[in-house]
């Protein structure tokens, strides 16, 4: 169990993340807030705590390994680098500009930091799935994360990796659902509804844990019991009930702040809302 | 070299076959080299390989796209995955993951599009690849090859597994006589181009094992007095700059591409914007497969219907000399 004062310490984070988000997308004039807010926490755990991620983390060859499939929230991934050290603090400004490192969706040529290029929705968990067995070829005691929105998931190819890593006990493969339950044109329910997940998931042999996905507590200690061996010989899946938006009241759990600019005035108040 | 299966002709080599044992060589002398299915394994010759090193084969079942995203993921971690395929399946269902999955991030995966072209025959259609390398050139960064016979194969393993990034080989079904030299050394590279019949009166390109089919064609036109100076096309992304020379020769005169694909970005369009780049006047005869889909059919009886062997060959390429 992680000790009370370093979960404090991932909140702290986690709040400078947010801030962070709201303040490139701002610069950016274009950017997408919603679902980039709904998963710092699934991204401090990961970074900041799990891997431990910093400066020289990246360069390793030994180390875990993390791919924000759901490309499009690039602003948490850039803000979580910068939190960790991983790349420096005033280069966020630069997000979505002629030239930056910082491209819209995730670009690993450009920054070698990022683990894999995102952005078609749906391919990120088969390139996890292929690190996991390159992994388990070689016998490394890390495991392969993929970050994936509910939406994402309406896509055909993240199920033939469900369906492979299930027939194959890939136990080395981590998905994390960031479960905010809207897409770009709406609710889950109202575009393609898939739930209930977790008896789909389990029917496909994956070990299954729900929990809520903005408690830094609860995110933290069901990534730890799937990197653990406590789930067996079975691919694991981190279903996070998580808010689109979640941090700024306005914001919160409203469709049209998926793809969003944030003005100054609204940066403002947003700032004041996450920094508290 | 492959061993001649025992129904084709003496002195005909399937790519496949060539592919199994290359595969073999570049297994034992390289561990990071994996082997990646979708169900057709039996058809792409990597059974060998999945006995020698059962932990380095993987099936994926019939689920193209998270094969080549999973590719990406081992050439992530430093293996060199191999993806094989029927051309059609691989190009044409899992393209927006080799787009984004592999070629984007120019990752080291090596894709083997099988049974590429028309000459599959009686299965028909949804089986055949007329626009696979279409749309393998049109993505950023794949080096595209289309080999002319089993030896210019074994050159082409010998380079794509020297050569870092993504890479597309397209392989045709069944044997083929071979028309170039065996491979010289396991560092031989294929050749930018290769002259397989001399001749003043005519130029003409040409690519895959459709090759042998052109030279039946351009040795009943000499008998006929009409010389065709044909050259193979192995490595069609990049060309060559020695595939512009030849051009040059033949500057102002009608100049014949023969291929089995689209007439649409295969290797007539590069070609073209060869020529255009380097400034030489050019008519291009192109002879390929027009704006539509394949179907059943004896093999050579289908190409001979699609215009692209025999006697039908033979008069396209008379009258394109004729100007």
């Amino acid at each position: 169990m992680t000790e009370q004062k370093d979960i404090k310490t991932l909140e702290a984070s986690a709040r400078r993340i947010r801030a962070h988000i709201l303040t490139q997308i701002n610069a950016a004039g274009s950017g997408h807030p919603g679902g980039s807010m709904s998963c710092v926490e699934i991204l401090t755990a990961l970074f900041a705590h799990r891997a431990g991620a910093g400066a020289t983390w990246f360069g390793r060859n030994a180390r875990d390994h993390v791919i924000l499939s759901k490309g499009h929230a690039a602003p948490a991934l850039y803000a979580t680098f910068a939190e960790v050290g991983m790349i420096p603090e005033a280069e966020l400004l630069t997000l979505r500009q002629l030239g930056s490192r910082l491209q819209g969706h995730p670009d690993r040529t450009r920054l070698p930091e990022v683990e894999m290029s995102t952005g078609s929705l749906g391919q990120g968990l088969s390139v996890s799935l292929g690190i996991a067995l390159a992994l388990q070829l070689r016998n490394e005691p890390f495991y392969s994360y993929a970050v994936l929105g509910d939406g994402e998931i309406n896509s055909g190819q993240i199920w033939e990796a469900i369906a492979y890593a299930g027939t194959h006990h890939v136990d080395r493969l981590v998905a994390i659902l960031d479960a905010n339950g809207i897409q770009n044109d709406g609710r889950i329910e109202e575009v393609l509804e898939l739930r209930p997940y977790a008896p789909k998931l389990e029917a496909f042999g994956w070990a299954v844990r729900e929990f809520n996905g903005q408690n830094m507590a609860e995110v933290v200690d069901a990534v730890d019991w799937a990197s653990s061996d406590a789930p067996g010989a079975k691919p694991r899946f981190l279903i996070a009930h998580t808010t689109k938006g979640a941090g700024v009241s306005f914001m919160a759990d409203r469709a049209d702040w998926h793809s969003h600019t944030i003005s100054d005035e609204q940066l403002k108040a947003g700032l004041k809302e996450v920094m508290g | 070299m492959a061993a001649t299966p025992t129904n084709a002709p003496e002195g005909y080599v399937s790519l496949r076959d060539v592919f199994g044992d290359a595969i073999m060589a570049l297994g034992a002398r390289d561990p990071r080299v994996l082997m990646l299915d979708a169900d057709l394994a039996s058809s792409t010759r990597t059974l060998k390989f999945k006995k020698a090193y059962p932990d380095r084969h993987f099936n994926f079942g019939i689920a193209e796209q998270n094969m080549v995203g999973a590719a990406a993921g081992f050439a992530i971690a430093g293996y060199i995955p191999f993806v094989n395929t029927f051309a059609s399946f691989l190009t044409r269902r899992a393209c927006d993951q080799i787009a984004v999955s592999v070629a984007y991030p120019r990752l080291n995966v090596k894709f083997f599009g099988f049974h590429g072209g028309i000459n599959l025959g009686e299965d028909g259609a949804t089986q055949q690849a007329v626009e696979d390398l279409a749309i393998m050139q049109a993505i950023p960064g794949i080096r595209c090859y289309a080999p002319i016979d089993g030896n210019d194969l074994a050159r082409v393993m010998n380079e794509v597994a020297e050569v870092e990034g993504p890479t597309y080989v397209r392989l045709s079904r069944f044997p083929s006589p071979l028309v170039t030299p065996a491979v010289a050394s396991a560092t031989e590279r294929a050749a930018a181009c290769r002259v397989l019949t001399e001749g003043q009166d005519l130029l003409v390109f040409t690519t895959s094992t459709l090759a042998a089919k052109v030279i039946e064609a351009a040795n009943a036109l000499k008998a006929e007095g009409l010389g065709v100076r044909l050259v193979g096309i192995t490595r069609l992304k990049p060309l060559g700059e020695a595939v512009a020379a030849e051009a040059m020769n033949f500057a102002g005169k009608s100049i014949a591409v023969v291929e089995e694909h689209s007439i649409h970005g295969g290797l007539a369009d590069g070609l073209s914007a060869l020529f255009d780049g380097a400034g030489i006047v050019h008519r291009l005869e192109r002879i390929g497969v027009p704006d539509r889909f394949g179907e059943s059919g004896h093999p050579d009886a289908l190409l001979e219907a699609f215009g692209l062997a025999g006697a039908p060959l033979v008069a396209r390429l008379k009258a394109t000399a004729r100007g």
